[in-house]
């Protein structure tokens, strides 16, 4: 439904976007996942029309945005830092967003504000950074938008709401909706993205499914036991061999896995753990790589 | 540390700013009326422009005896300095009681073993210390002037009575704390009474002083300063006394965080569905503060105007570049000039606050989601563009009337009501011009707008001294004033008129074409 092919962004000298292509299918979660000033924000801004691309085209529904002005009618956006008018109340601004979105749901905004806890009587300049967050999820999660999408939106919250958030993602998610969501916090965005794409200095270095992209990636391995196995640090495809009280730690190029399960035949192991690959271990690769 | 210390510490750089103005205000004022006014012609001259319903309104009855240019002073300043000390006092009080309270300070105090009495001891003597300080300041301020009039009783009493002035307000807001539960309510409610007690004794000053006196500023009128001295009038301010108690008992008494008053928690909501309804909301405060400052000015301006031919007279520089022109109407087409431009600067601000939004990212929320046809980029423009022009005229108009009002019974003024309308109609052409350079500025960047101040600042200049210092007509060239026909003195230029007004509107659609298109911050 959001397409976007070779968008680049500069100011000036600085490159924010460079070559962006990607897409978003109808009905998924698409996680965006960079470091702070990879450029996830303009890439946003650009998707929702408050930026111009300086090349490239973004389509929405197979349509350039820039000649179909009524296309930001189906989207909704949270920044990552949400700023309120200080004077109105939370519900203030809530009856606001409905009514110029052309909508009205008593029911599903009395359940959003009783889940996420917000007390919406109060003035927006008493808020917290997360109550504020709060508003602006509410809006977004009340409207009936195609899109949502999300930057950064979990920053202020606590863990309870960040799980609300996530309860609400896939709820939305099961209604139809698609939704584009970027973040730092790749746990976040592993629970809940169908696929990824990952920007890092305004390029993106990888994209695909979650599970296109774990072939890339290293499986850990955790053994206990009494022999002695310093021999496989080794072998070319154990990393980070590692010695801790619960055991031995180590690394395994996911497409050698097989060879490795042979040579663990020959010790007498107490016990085997395994932990799936993380997000965190595909960007700690593309790091490595730079350095 | 007491928490008195603590509590002055965090007050004293905010609390010396402002009785460095206050007072510096009240002190530069007596050198410029004894200039002004320094014959006894010239003071009865100022007695009768004053001795009128719109400025006994404004700043008290007329006290008895000779007008001195001292009696002047305290005349004329008091009214208003008592308004400033009282909001002085209202939020300093505020800021260290309710306030404090809110924000959970109080509490995480007491919980450090200070007691409830010393809190509230505490918060009074900072009132006593700060005020006790404008007293002295004051005082020995005006005692440093050696001008006739100007005697020792008098400035006493002046700098008393501001002294005790702020000080009853600051413990009025203490009091108000403990009855209301937030920091906002009691601010807004201290500063209602602040007010509510000025226009109380502006009406009952014009129609009967007697019913005045409930007002704490009749107390200050009463004294008549550097003329009867009647220090009686004090007595009054003994009511502090009485709040002092009340603002031990009720914060005692209550739990920290309670109240003695509750508002309803459930407030009615108030529809706010529109952008245009938004926006007012956000700037009403900001625009109705202008509309009322600027009749005030008018007032003033207006309240001169029946001195104006000897003021002018006096002055060789303004009497030559004046030649053979009607004094007066040539002054007050001045005066027009620039109040149309200080009219002019709600507008600046207004389109100012569409680039807040934007800059606070608030824009791009609010328009993505939404019906185009309900918030777009153009829509907002427009609302901005449009309030700017509203406020702006009405800003002027204001001042017009202040003017008008204020020098209804000057008799040998020339200029009528069709004068003043006319020239309302003309000089507004500017304002719309104006508007039109900062919406299109606006329209391009935030940056760039800086420049629409820059250019109002520079036309205001140009045109102040384009009349004391005759510059050359280039430099005037760029200001839409220069093409409008000098209203009062001179007839209407309405074709002029129609095409700066119609320059600014053009202007203004470059600028919504522009941003529509633009990159947001």
């Amino acid at each position: 439904m959001l397409s976007l092919n070779n968008v680049s962004k500069h100011f000036g000298k600085v490159r924010a976007a460079e070559n962006l292509s990607f897409t978003l299918e109808k009905g998924e979660v698409f996680g965006f996942i960079g470091p702070n000033g990879a450029g996830k924000s303009t890439t946003i801004r650009m998707i929702i029309g408050a930026l111009k691309p300086t090349q490239g085209e973004i389509l929405y529904d197979g349509k350039n945005i820039k000649k179909n002005k009524k296309y930001i009618e189906n989207i909704a956006y949270v920044p990552g830092d949400v700023n309120l008018w200080g004077n109105l109340t939370g519900e203030e601004v809530i009856n606001f967003m409905m009514k110029t979105r052309g909508y009205k749901n008593d029911d599903e905004k009395i359940r959003l504000i009783d889940k996420f806890k917000l007390d919406g009587s109060k003035k927006c300049k008493t808020y917290s950074k997360g109550n504020r967050q709060k508003v602006a999820l509410i809006c977004a999660f009340l409207s009936n938008a195609e899109l949502l999408i999300f930057d950064e939106p979990t920053t202020g919250l606590d863990p309870l709401m960040e799980r609300v958030f996530h309860e609400e993602v896939i709820r939305a998610k099961s209604a139809g909706k698609t939704i584009l969501l970027s973040s730092h916090i790749l746990s976040e965005v592993e629970k809940l993205a169908d696929r990824i794409a990952i920007i890092r200095n305004g390029e993106i270095i990888e994209s695909g499914s979650m599970k296109e992209l774990r072939h890339i990636t290293r499986m850990e391995y955790i053994i206990e036991t009494d022999d002695d196995i310093t021999a496989l640090k080794h072998r070319s495809f154990v990393h980070e061999f590692s010695e801790s009280p619960d055991g031995y730690h180590l690394f395994i190029d996911n497409d050698k896995i097989p060879e490795f399960l042979k040579y663990l035949k020959l010790y007498n192991l107490k016990n085997l753990t395994t932990a799936p690959p993380r997000l965190e271990d595909i960007f700690m690769r593309y790091y490595e790589g730079t350095k | 540390m007491t928490y008195f210390k603590l509590l002055m510490k965090n007050l004293r750089l905010k609390s010396a700013l402002w009785i460095f103005a206050l007072c510096g205000l009240s002190i530069s004022i007596p050198p410029v009326f004894n200039g002004l006014y320094s014959t006894a012609a010239e003071q009865e001259g100022m007695k009768m422009t004053v001795d009128n319903p719109a400025m006994v309104a404004l700043i008290g009855p007329v006290p008895g005896g000779e007008y001195t240019s001292a009696v002047m002073f305290g005349h004329q300043m008091l009214m208003f300095m008592a308004l400033f000390h009282g909001l002085f006092g209202i939020l300093i009080a505020n800021g260290i009681a309710r306030k404090a309270e809110e924000s959970g300070l109080t509490e995480y105090v007491l919980s450090a073993g200070i007691g409830k009495k010393k809190i509230v001891t505490a918060q009074l003597m900072s009132g006593f210390i700060i005020n006790a300080l404008v007293f002295i300041i004051l005082f020995g301020g005006l005692s440093i002037y050696d001008i006739e009039g100007l005697s020792v009783a008098g400035n006493l009493y002046y700098a008393l009575g501001l002294a005790l002035f702020g000080l009853l307000f600051f413990i009025m807001t203490l009091v108000l704390g403990n009855l209301f539960d937030s920091g906002d309510m009691t601010f807004g409610i201290a500063l209602s009474l602040l007010i509510v007690f000025y226009l109380y004794r502006a009406v009952t000053d014009v129609a009967n002083t007697a019913y005045s006196v409930i007002s704490p500023y009749h107390w200050l009128s009463r004294i008549e300063v550097y003329g009867d001295n009647a220090g009686i009038w004090l007595l009054p301010f003994t009511a502090i006394l009485i709040l002092i108690i009340f603002s031990y008992v009720l914060f005692l008494k209550r739990d920290i965080g309670d109240s003695y008053i509750k508002i309803g928690k459930k407030k009615n909501l108030r529809k706010i569905y529109s952008y245009p309804k938004l926006a007012f909301i956000n700037m009403r405060v900001m625009i109705i503060s202008w509309l009322i400052g600027l009749f005030a000015a008018g007032l003033s301006y207006g309240s001169i105007f029946g001195d104006l031919e000897s003021l002018i007279g006096e002055n060789d520089m303004l009497r030559e570049s004046l030649g053979s022109n009607d004094a007066a109407a040539f002054f007050i087409g001045m005066l027009l000039v620039i109040s149309a431009l200080i009219a002019a600067v709600p507008a600046l601000m207004i389109n100012g606050r569409m680039l807040n939004e934007e800059k606070n990212g608030r824009l791009e929320v609010i328009i993505a989601g939404t019906l185009n046809k309900k918030v777009s980029r153009t829509k907002v423009f427009i609302t901005h563009y449009l309030y700017g022009i509203a406020a702006g005229i009405s800003a002027f108009l204001f001042t017009i009337l202040g003017m008008y009002l204020a020098s209804m019974n000057v008799d040998d003024l020339s200029i009528t009501i069709k004068d003043y309308v006319l020239s309302a109609v003309n000089y507004s052409a500017g304002i719309i011009f104006i508007t039109g350079v900062s919406a299109l500025f606006a329209g391009i960047s935030k940056k760039l707008h800086l420049t629409a101040w820059l250019y109002a600042a520079y036309i205001f200049f140009a045109n102040y001294f384009g009349v004391l210092i005759n510059i050359d007509e280039v430099y005037l060239m760029l200001s839409p004033f220069y093409y409008l026909s000098d209203m009062p003195y001179e007839s209407m230029d309405i074709k002029a008129v129609i095409i700066i007004a119609g320059l600014g509107i053009m202007l203004a659609v470059i600028g919504a074409a522009v941003f529509k298109r633009r990159n947001l911050l």
